[in-house]
């Protein structure tokens, strides 16, 4: 009798545990559903419940961002909470992810359903992915909309149409300048001990290299970082709108295969697209002087002739760290002024960096029209549909971009602590700068908005005033284009491996036989359905073109 | 002595066999131990079972807004990306390369450790030493990988530079494949092997010391005693903890890999495996359903050595099988 009673209490015991369980599942489940739509107007709960009052209710928001917290973020947050309080009443707790694990963390929350308001997210990382599976909200309404002037004034009409995807907008996005100019940063030091004048061509810079290598045996004359010489030697467009190269893997538009493509000249037309190691046959039809597949994809024989001037462990994990035995290195002009304080501080006052621009030979020379781009920010946050206070929100970004009073103290800290203004768009930094050391690509960047440091070498300073200046951009063809990577997932998944396997030997130019090499490759992704990727390239592209893209 | 147990064991094992008692008069006869067992079987129930039937996402086109109950079913077709791919003979084979190499030397080497600390009578220098080398094991890979560059670098590396010193030759050990079976086993033995031999400490310090006694009465050596003792007797644990290894033989060791090798093109031939191959075909698509195909790959295999490894356990030593 006993044992038949305990029988039966443990068997209710699992039943409703099952229950319990699968319940919870269940919940989880249509919960992800019903908020999984992107429809901003299902959310609007947390937000302005009582419309009469000129203060909302409190709320708090969670932002998920990558990288290290500032030190001094509490500080910052709790004068913005006091700042705010009257007005947008809001609460913002920040998580940091390492570099490496946001990316991932991202697609776990979001497959999960979890919680979170605000997440960095950009074309470089799962963006174009994300949006096509629906994860994040559709922002349209709430730009160039007079409940928000501030960011109507923000962000013009035409910044935003060019960062939508697929006609409508899913991010904020942020950018300071369009293309933050590819620099090879000179030791100034040492070259002016070698005796040597400023660099101004590729042969000067070629001439230098030769001369750390012969005269101080123990430097590396071009210590490279883990992109190797980056988008060095590569060709340009030149302001054309008849074809869109990638002329490596990183510069790819058509899911990770670096396919350059070719319009006809009217730009209605797609005639063709050719990657790396193709025969010359697949270029045939491009426009002059494209029409071969050196034109395009020869710069890796410039690697290999300067890869004897590289670091001999170019790919190993932990190279590109500042030392003070490099004669030079590869980066970015905004990263100049930080390079040379973390080398100065390193090593000693005596070591300075300069840049040389290697962008074009018309970005180097200043001349307008001469840089990339395709007007999209490069860095931006998104909303997941998933979350229960889209309107908090952003009025939350309405606040922060609405005044440069706001907008500085997330972007810099506080004012007289963590920096100093000087003049109207330039700012100096204190002794506490480096307590708050906030990414400001990751929610802050804006054109309007942000301030200029004005600790930079006059070289340095002229550029980026050059980078900001909207004229002295060209925009690349088929801009608003994205790859929908789905219908050949397969396809992909079996060639990216390889590609990326082959062409990190060919960014540092270890293989001599490069073009050998290209081609094997070539042979081997057509084994596994590069053809079938080519024609779903050439279909979506002609697709975009059909529907009025450019 | 001990033969005589082992008998009496396998008696008592073919009565009870024999006896073969009815289902529910075996619960009403132990009920309470059986209640004792419920939270576990809970446990595993709702952790480990329940979650099984994600395995339905390897075989759709699973769409997290949709959710598993409405993605599209596919059928093996996530599945042939890394099936019909030219490179998986290499990454599988660097995968179970990779881990015999592990598994055979690192259990050589907890063995060999644990028998040292057990034959060891200073007590503090027993202590201090058990201590550093199980504490490499709390260290994450990616502070190991840190140590490793700095050893390792051409330029700036320690190896080399020592070898400078001495007017050698540098090794260029980022650029060659073929150094890094061997750099990786080392890494993997200073990390793990001090840790795994507490279970053969363990194991050791169980076995009864009358046994000891009486083979130093008999005259036996202490090399003799580690031989016909010690050995035999954590032989059992030793088969036991290979056959769970054998579970995960077909799972690369990513955290560890990935930390310490990265994006190196040029040491994938030797050090490729299956879940870093996995990671750089899949991290730009983000697509679930292909990385579970593969994930369902791993588990199968890994289920089929253990049965089979069990299975040729029972055959050959008995006393070591699993089940």
């Amino acid at each position: 009798m006993k044992a038949k009673m305990f029988i039966a209490a443990a068997l209710v015991m699992v039943l409703f545990l099952m229950a319990a369980c699968s319940g919870n599942n269940g919940s989880t489940g249509t919960n992800g559903n019903t908020s999984g739509k992107p429809s901003p107007s299902s959310s609007e709960t947390a937000g302005t419940s009582n419309p009469d009052a000129a203060v909302p209710d409190p709320v708090t928001l969670k932002f998920m961002l990558f990288g290290d917290k500032p030190a001094d973020m509490d500080k910052v947050l709790a004068k913005f909470e006091e700042v705010s309080k009257d007005s947008i009443n809001t609460k913002i707790e920040f998580e940091y992810n390492t570099p490496q694990d946001h990316r991932q963390k991202m697609q776990l929350k979001m497959s999960t359903g979890e919680a979170v308001d605000v997440m960095f997210d950009a074309g470089w990382m799962n963006l174009y992915n994300h949006v096509s599976l629906g994860y994040y909200a559709e922002l349209d309404k709430y730009f160039n909309n007079d409940e928000y002037p501030g960011l109507k004034a923000a962000f013009p009409a035409e910044f935003v149409e060019a960062n939508k995807i697929n006609g409508h907008l899913y991010t904020i996005p942020l950018t300071y300048y369009y293309t933050d100019l590819n620099v090879i940063s000179i030791r100034k030091d040492i070259r002016e001990e070698l005796g040597l004048g400023p660099i101004t061509t590729l042969e000067e810079l070629e001439v230098y290299l030769q001369q750390v290598q012969e005269k101080k045996p123990d430097y590396t004359p071009l210590a490279l970082g883990g992109r190797g010489f980056h988008k060095l030697f590569t060709p340009s467009e030149n302001g054309r709108t008849d074809i869109r190269l990638a002329a490596v893997g990183s510069d790819s538009f058509t899911g990770g295969i670096p396919f350059s493509v070719a319009l006809s000249e009217d730009g209605k037309k797609v005639i063709g697209a050719a990657t790396l190691g193709d025969p010359d046959s697949e270029f045939a039809s491009f426009p002059a002087p494209f029409n071969t597949h050196d034109s395009i994809y020869g710069h890796f024989q410039k690697r290999v002739d300067w890869s004897k001037y590289i670091n001999k462990d170019a790919l190993a994990p932990a190279t590109g760290v500042v030392s003070d035995k490099g004669g030079a290195g590869e980066g970015t002009i905004g990263g100049i002024s930080r390079d040379r304080q973390k080398l100065q501080e390193a090593y000693g006052t005596g070591l300075d960096i300069e840049p040389f621009v290697y962008e074009s030979e018309d970005a180097r020379n200043m001349k307008p029209g001469a840089i990339r781009t395709d007007f999209r920010a490069n860095n931006s946050v998104v909303i997941p549909a998933s979350s229960k206070n889209i309107d908090r929100t952003m009025k939350f970004f309405d606040w922060l971009f609405s005044s440069k009073a706001n907008h500085d103290l997330f972007e810099l800290g506080i004012e007289g602590e963590h920096w100093v203004a000087d003049g109207d768009n330039g700012y100096k930094t204190t002794a506490n700068t480096t307590k708050y050391q906030f990414q400001p690509y990751e929610l802050t960047w804006n054109p309007s908005l942000s301030r200029l440091n004005s600790d930079q070498d006059p070289a340095t300073m002229n550029y980026l005033q050059y980078a900001l200046d909207n004229k002295n951009y060209f925009q690349i063809a088929l801009s608003g284009f994205i790859f929908d990577s789905k219908p050949v997932a397969t396809e992909l998944a079996k060639i990216k491996p390889k590609f990326d396997e082959v062409e990190q030997i060919l960014k540092v130019g270890y293989e001599k036989n490069w073009l050998e090499m290209a081609q094997s490759l070539n042979k081997q992704m057509r084994d596994s359905g590069l053809e079938t990727v080519r024609a779903e390239v050439l279909k979506q592209v002609q697709a975009y073109l059909d529907a009025g893209g450019k | 002595m001990e033969n005589s147990i082992a008998r009496q064991d396998q008696a008592i094992k073919r009565i009870t066999l024999n006896k073969k008692p009815s289902f529910f008069k075996e619960i009403r006869k132990n009920h309470l131990l059986y209640l004792l067992t419920l939270p576990g079987i809970l446990l595993l129930f709702v952790f480990s079972y329940l979650p099984m039937f994600g395995i339905v996402i390897a075989f759709q086109n699973y769409n997290p807004v949709k959710g598993i109950l409405k993605s599209e079913f596919v059928g093996f077709k996530n599945f042939q990306f890394f099936l019909e791919s030219s490179d998986v003979y290499r990454v599988v084979f660097n995968t179970l390369f990779l881990n015999f190499l592990f598994i055979g030397f690192g259990t050589l080497a907890s063995l060999i450790i644990a028998i040292i600390f057990s034959e060891l009578k200073g007590k503090y220098f027993k202590r201090i030493a058990q201590t550093i080398v199980t504490l490499p094991n709390f260290l994450s890979w990616t502070v190991v990988a840190t140590f490793a560059t700095s050893f390792l670098l051409y330029k700036e590396g320690l190896i080399n530079q020592i070898l400078r010193d001495f007017g050698l030759e540098g090794f260029a050990f980022y650029n060659t494949a073929a150094y890094w079976p061997l750099i990786l086993v080392i890494i993997k033995l200073w990390h793990a092997a001090g840790f795994g031999s507490i279970v053969y400490l363990a194991t050791i310090s169980g076995i009864n010391p009358e046994i000891y006694e009486a083979a130093s009465m008999d005259g036996a050596t202490r090399w003799g005693k580690i031989r016909h003792i010690t050995l035999p007797m954590v032989k059992p644990t030793v088969m036991l903890l290979l056959l769970l290894a054998m579970g995960n033989i077909f799972y690369g060791d990513f955290g560890m890999i990935y930390a310490i090798v990265g994006k190196n093109a040029l040491l994938y031939p030797t050090t490729d495996v299956i879940d870093t191959y996995v990671y750089r075909a899949l991290v730009d698509l983000g697509n679930v359903s292909m990385a579970a195909s593969v994930g369902l790959i791993q588990s199968i295999v890994g289920f089929v050595l253990v049965v089979t490894v069990n299975q040729l356990a029972r055959k050959f030593s008995p006393d070591s099988a699993l089940f």
